[in-house]
């Protein structure tokens, strides 16, 4: 019997160790947004401060009544759009976090970085289906990889606060 | 490059401790209780000291922050290499970086780095009411001024999307922006024609404890004859 305790014991950890390192379960958006056919009037109409501002910004139903003045025929219920466009606020769910401590601005990075938001963000232009999880995984790596391509700062209190 | 140095003047300086609030307001630091003062455990980045100062008959009261060191003795034991000297010359503390050893705090002959001893607090009331662009530090890390360093990547990202350079007054800390007595001068000490390079090569100017060779820059005018 005891012949078998260690495998088994090394299956279990495995086990556990493998459910744990899975990625969470995509989020499920409250609307089926497709981005794939919103892409030809560029990010910037709804993420407004992805060009002017620290945050992109996620848009509520003012952005949306600029152009749709009735509710969209596919991907949002009447009912939905209704209590959207009466002021309920839509609960989009976060998919891209940086921690408190990494001081980030899309102003900086769009603007006088010149980068392309599908550098960090992935294409969004060919998805059809709102993002259940971030597109891409964002770790220091990748910013500091970038920074030193671009000959960007590499001094540590330009990002950390 | 820039060298950021503050100058102050203790001529002008009232005490009223305005920077001291200000401080705490811009970088997010938890209110102090009669009980943490108790234990010595007050956070403030920035305080006023009885400092005995040639000709005086008594103590003056000298404000004291992180004197942003060229040589400064904290950076030398981290052993993480969470505080250092960066280009600029200030001494920044990467927070997520630290392990809370407390090797620098002990380093600094002048007492101004602060070890976060509990989880930061504040009424519920001012929930809304933190500085986004400062994070709030968890327990277990030292703390430290930086000069509000947040202010200067902001200032500066400002002035890149204005298209023009960074002027003087687009980056003060918050202590200097707030003194009632204007005892308080910022700027670029390698800039010749800034007021901060003017008065630190003046006859009043003095540094704290300069004898240890720390070179600090932050710079104290001596009260005038």
């Amino acid at each position: 019997m005891q012949r078998y305790a260690f495998p088994v014991i090394v299956a279990v950890v495995v086990a556990v160790v493998w459910v744990f390192a899975l990625p969470p379960a995509p989020l499920a958006q409250p609307i089926a947004f497709n981005h794939a056919k919103h892409a030809t009037v560029g990010c910037v109409l709804c993420h407004q401060g992805a060009a002017a501002g620290a945050r992109a910004g996620i848009p509520q139903a003012d952005t949306c009544t600029r152009c749709h003045a009735t509710a969209p025929g596919r991907g949002i219920s009447e009912a939905a759009w209704t209590d959207i466009t009466s002021g309920k606020p839509i609960a989009w769910l976060r998919v891209t976090r940086l921690p408190d401590h990494v001081a980030f601005s899309h102003r900086r990075h769009t603007g006088a970085g010149q980068l392309a938001c599908a550098s960090c963000h992935g294409d969004m232009t060919q998805r059809t289906a709102p993002p259940g999880r971030a597109p891409v995984r964002l770790v220091m790596d990748t910013c500091l990889s970038c920074h030193k391509r671009e000959g960007a700062s590499e001094d540590c209190a330009g990002c950390h606060r | 490059m820039a060298r950021w140095g503050l100058v102050i003047d203790l001529d002008r300086c009232t005490g009223c401790q305005a920077c001291v609030v200000a401080c705490k307001h811009e970088n997010n630091l938890p209110f102090s209780t009669p009980e943490t003062a108790d234990v010595g455990r007050m956070m403030t980045w920035i305080g006023l000291v009885n400092a005995e100062l040639p000709g005086r008959p008594g103590p003056s009261a000298l404000p004291l922050m992180c004197q942003q060191c060229d040589r400064p003795p904290c950076t030398d034991v981290c052993p993480t290499s969470a505080t250092y000297l960066n280009p600029e010359g200030i001494v920044a503390q990467i927070y997520p970086r630290c392990i809370g050893c407390r090797y620098c705090t002990n380093a600094c002959p002048y007492a101004v780095k602060i070890f976060n001893w509990t989880t930061p607090e504040w009424p519920e009331s001012m929930a809304e009411m933190h500085n986004p662009d400062v994070s709030q530090r968890p327990k277990g890390v030292v703390e430290k001024c930086t000069f509000c360093h947040h202010r200067l990547i902001t200032a500066r990202e400002k002035a890149r999307a204005a298209g023009r350079d960074l002027a003087p007054e687009d980056y003060v800390p918050a202590c200097v922006q707030i003194c009632p007595a204007e005892a308080m001068v910022f700027g670029d000490l390698s800039d010749p024609h800034s007021d901060v390079a003017a008065l630190a090569g003046g006859p009043r100017a003095f540094r704290w404890m300069e004898e240890l060779g720390t070179q600090p820059k932050v710079i104290y005018l001596r009260e005038g004859e």
